[in-house]
């Protein structure tokens, strides 16, 4: 019996969670929400991250009712992510693994996302869509590595949506993301925007430019109009490369994951495909979508449970770490 | 008109050094652990070496600007602070640090 402590913060997100034998005690997240046309810089971040992470300890310890004794590893994110905000929560961590005389695992933040929402939904050997505001990739498991089938060329689609928001000066509460979602609802005509999938890979920035650039000739659309225009082009593009990897691996099973995963219209659109091929697609609600402590401790946990630890001068961060640097040692079928 | 030479702020190196005393040499061990493994960030010309002696952290900073070494110093003693707060609220009681285990 394991109980695991995660600690998150490699983007704007800062999530401890407690996690006791698969089962998630406590999970509490604050944001850093910045006003409307600001995105979030690093060293505020990291500020947020470092005002907040005491009181949300204390949370996390008195929802799931445990004492740090009972605790077997502390966990936390190595990367990928934003530097700053990574060190901070690496400090902290490393400051309670010796208070408390626990072993650190350094987790890797895709590897959580993926981990998290193969346990919750069940998914058995899926394709995974991982995408939030940093990442976008699409990973198929093989031979004891997530390897990345097909990622973004250049910005993450969750990217594309944040900059998309801030042009147009929409609120960052709850998230970006979110809002578009909201507004896309009641978007009536589609705007032709630049479509870009290049074999398993895809760009977004060229969606964004072409938005900065015909922002005048755009005005004439509604701000729903653009929302949904740019959500039906950004997943269509991310269903297609889904398929094709699908199609490479003989895969009945999507999973979606990463803050971007929330999204109900991106959903509907991989079921739609999912369908038409007989397949199934596997998505997790907001509390894990998004980025969360929990993932930390549970993919932390795994890599406890078959004895893979990080020696202490392996627990810095990194702001690249790519999904298949990790052996997954955890997992034994093919 | 060379700038540089007028820039009477750039002397380098310029450089710092921190005493921070603890209440006991085991939680200074703990601060200079979790602090002593990030390095420096690449664009910088600012080093840092930390050390112990007893119950006293010391950090000593090397730059050729002074403003990095300024944000260095910043940087390092927002988490120190960040440290001490957690020793402050999640210390247990008859706290002895434990040696090798951890450092391997």
């Amino acid at each position: 019996m394991v109980v695991s402590i995660g600690f998150e913060g490699s983007a704007n997100k800062l999530g401890i969670g407690i996690i006791r034998d698969g089962i998630v005690l406590a999970n509490p997240r604050r944001t850093f929400i910045t006003p409307p046309g600001e995105g979030f810089k690093p060293v505020d971040t990291a500020n947020h991250h470092q005002l907040n992470i005491v009181l949300l300890l204390k949370e996390a310890l008195d929802e799931a009712k445990i004492d740090p004794q009972e605790i077997d590893v502390v966990c936390y994110t190595k990367g990928p992510g934003l530097g700053s905000p990574l060190v901070s929560v690496a400090v902290f961590a490393r400051t309670v693994s010796q208070l408390w005389g626990k072993p650190i695992i350094g987790v890797n933040h895709c590897i959580g996302h993926i981990e998290m929402a193969r346990l919750i939904t069940g998914a058995q050997n899926p394709i995974v869509l991982y995408v939030s505001g940093g990442n976008t990739q699409i990973i198929a498991y093989s031979q004891k590595r997530y390897r990345i089938f097909g990622e973004t060329v250049d910005i993450a689609v969750g990217n594309c949506l944040d900059r998309f928001a801030r042009l147009l000066k929409l609120s960052n509460h709850p998230s970006p993301g979110h809002n578009i979602e909201q507004l896309a609802k009641n978007g009536k005509i589609y705007v032709p925007l630049p479509y870009v999938v290049k074999g398993m890979d895809m760009s977004f920035s060229g969606v964004l430019t072409y938005i900065e650039e015909f922002a005048t000739t755009l005005q004439e659309y509604t701000v729903e109009d653009l929302c949904f225009s740019l959500q039906e082009t950004v997943f269509a593009m991310l269903v297609e490369t889904t398929e094709r990897a699908m199609a490479h691996c003989g895969a009945q099973e999507v999973l979606i994951c990463g803050g971007v995963g929330c999204n109900i219209r991106l959903q509907e659109m991989m079921s739609e495909m999912c369908k038409e091929r007989g397949a199934k697609v596997f998505a997790t609600d907001e509390r894990f979508c998004i980025d969360n402590g929990a993932m930390i401790a549970h993919a932390g946990a795994e890599m406890f449970r078959v004895g893979v630890l990080t020696s202490w001068e392996d627990t810095f961060c990194t702001q690249r770490y790519r999904t298949d640097e990790v052996e997954v040692k955890w997992r034994n079928d093919i | 008109m060379d700038i540089s030479s007028k820039d009477s702020l750039n002397c380098s190196p310029v450089s710092a050094e921190l005493h921070i005393p603890f209440p006991s040499a085991h939680l200074a061990t703990v601060a200079y652990n979790s602090l002593r493994v990030d390095k420096e960030p690449k664009r910088s010309t600012t080093t840092k070496v930390l050390s112990l002696e007893e119950n006293i952290l010391k950090a000593s900073f090397t730059s050729g600007d002074t403003r990095q070494l300024r944000t260095a110093v910043n940087s390092f003693l927002d988490l120190l602070i960040l440290v001490s707060k957690a020793i402050d609220e999640f210390t247990p009681p008859d706290f002895i640090i434990k040696e090798c285990p951890l450092m391997i």
